[in-house]
């Protein structure tokens, strides 16, 4: 589902560059086209930065879901084998809530999504849960490698159109003063 | 401790590719990149006093960029950790409030919500106990996510310095309010 922690975010990503020359790098090529080609960049690193977004929103919220289902798997395997009914109220439907009588349980159910649910003994249940907790915090760090890296890219593209609009500023700058010299002395 | 809540110097001679209202931008119109998400814009300085460098004089060095990538991450991570300081003010409280209503409670049994369409009724004690170790918990993460703020607070504060030391007005570190 995700990509391995030393790889680009995305492969056909192109990567940023910095650049170290300003004058260098503008050769051949007007300030305009240099300026319209980083744009083009910046809207793609944008783009995959708000979906590496989403899927870190979306394990965030996964998250707690899991904790909490993990912590009534826990309370059922510490009332395992004891001899005192458990009673828990569950929500039928919305603010409707049954009552329910358990004792000695030994196996729970899990929704495993896509319509399956599979009935597992409470150990073994901790432990597909765990693993699913395990996951979800992996792929939380590699979603966060991931934004990092094209954090970067954001920002030295951001850096580089300032750049060169600044260095385009100041070539303007001084050629304008000196025509409107030499206008002036025309006039 | 805070590196980010001071006011943005908002110098009239900065412009930016953002500044698309000031005069000198109206050379150059570059509506299409938004640099206002962005915690920091490099700006111009454009000069009425005649002898000031211009930022395309400055070199803007690797060593440079690294330190602005960095900062803005810095920034980033200092923002979400905030918020999970406020949650995790928010939920103490929460907890000492469950706590304090607990003592009121004359059942032995209390309803104890395990998610939100679970209540599963336990004896008070064992709710009791329940509520510290989640107390506890939240505690230690509260004071972890606090000792991290500082942390970031101080790397961000230094490389805030150092940036503007070589930059001086070419660049803006604060937070746009």
């Amino acid at each position: 589902m995700s990509s391995e922690g030393g790889a680009d975010p995305n492969p056909v990503l192109p990567k940023a560059q910095f650049i170290e020359d300003v004058g260098e790098y503008l050769k051949g090529r007007s300030a305009d086209d240099a300026i319209a080609g980083l744009n083009e960049h910046y809207r793609r690193y944008k783009l995959e930065e708000s979906r590496l977004l989403q899927r870190r929103v979306y394990n965030l919220s996964k998250l707690p879901e899991v904790k909490k289902t993990l912590d009534i798997v826990n309370l059922l395997i510490q009332k395992e084998g004891g001899d005192s009914e458990v009673t828990v109220d569950f929500e039928l439907a919305d603010n409707v809530f049954a009552k329910a009588t358990f004792q000695d349980v030994h196996t729970v159910n899990l929704w495993l999504g896509a319509g399956v649910m599979v009935e597992y003994p409470l150990l073994e249940a901790k432990g597909v849960l765990e693993g699913s907790l395990t996951n979800c915090k992996a792929n939380l760090e590699t979603i966060k490698q991931d934004l990092e890296k094209i954090k970067d890219y954001i920002t030295i593209t951001e850096v580089s159109i300032a750049r060169i609009y600044n260095h385009d500023v100041e070539r303007r700058r001084l050629e304008g003063g000196s025509s409107s010299r030499e206008n002036a002395g025309q006039e | 401790m805070n590196a980010e809540v001071s006011k943005p110097n908002r110098s009239s001679r900065q412009c930016s590719p953002t500044c698309t209202g000031g005069a000198r931008a109206a050379l150059l119109p570059l509506g299409e990149v938004d640099l206002t998400g962005s915690p920091f814009v490099v700006g111009a300085m454009f000069g009425q006093q005649g002898g000031a460098t211009t930022p395309a004089q400055v070199q803007v060095a690797w060593e440079d960029q690294s330190n602005i990538n960095r900062f803005n991450k810095l920034n980033n991570e200092w923002h979400e950790l905030q918020a999970r300081v406020q949650r995790q003010e928010r939920l103490t409280e929460d907890l000492e409030d469950a706590s304090n209503e607990l003592m009121l409670v004359d059942d032995d049994e209390v309803r104890f919500a395990m998610s939100d369409c679970l209540f599963v009724r336990l004896p008070q004690d064992e709710v009791e106990v329940k509520l510290q170790e989640e107390a506890e918990r939240v505690k230690k993460d509260y004071e972890s996510t606090k000792e991290e703020v500082e942390k970031i607070g101080a790397e961000m504060a230094m490389l805030k310095t150092r940036l503007y030391e070589k930059f001086g007005n070419a660049i803006n570190l604060e937070e746009e309010v």
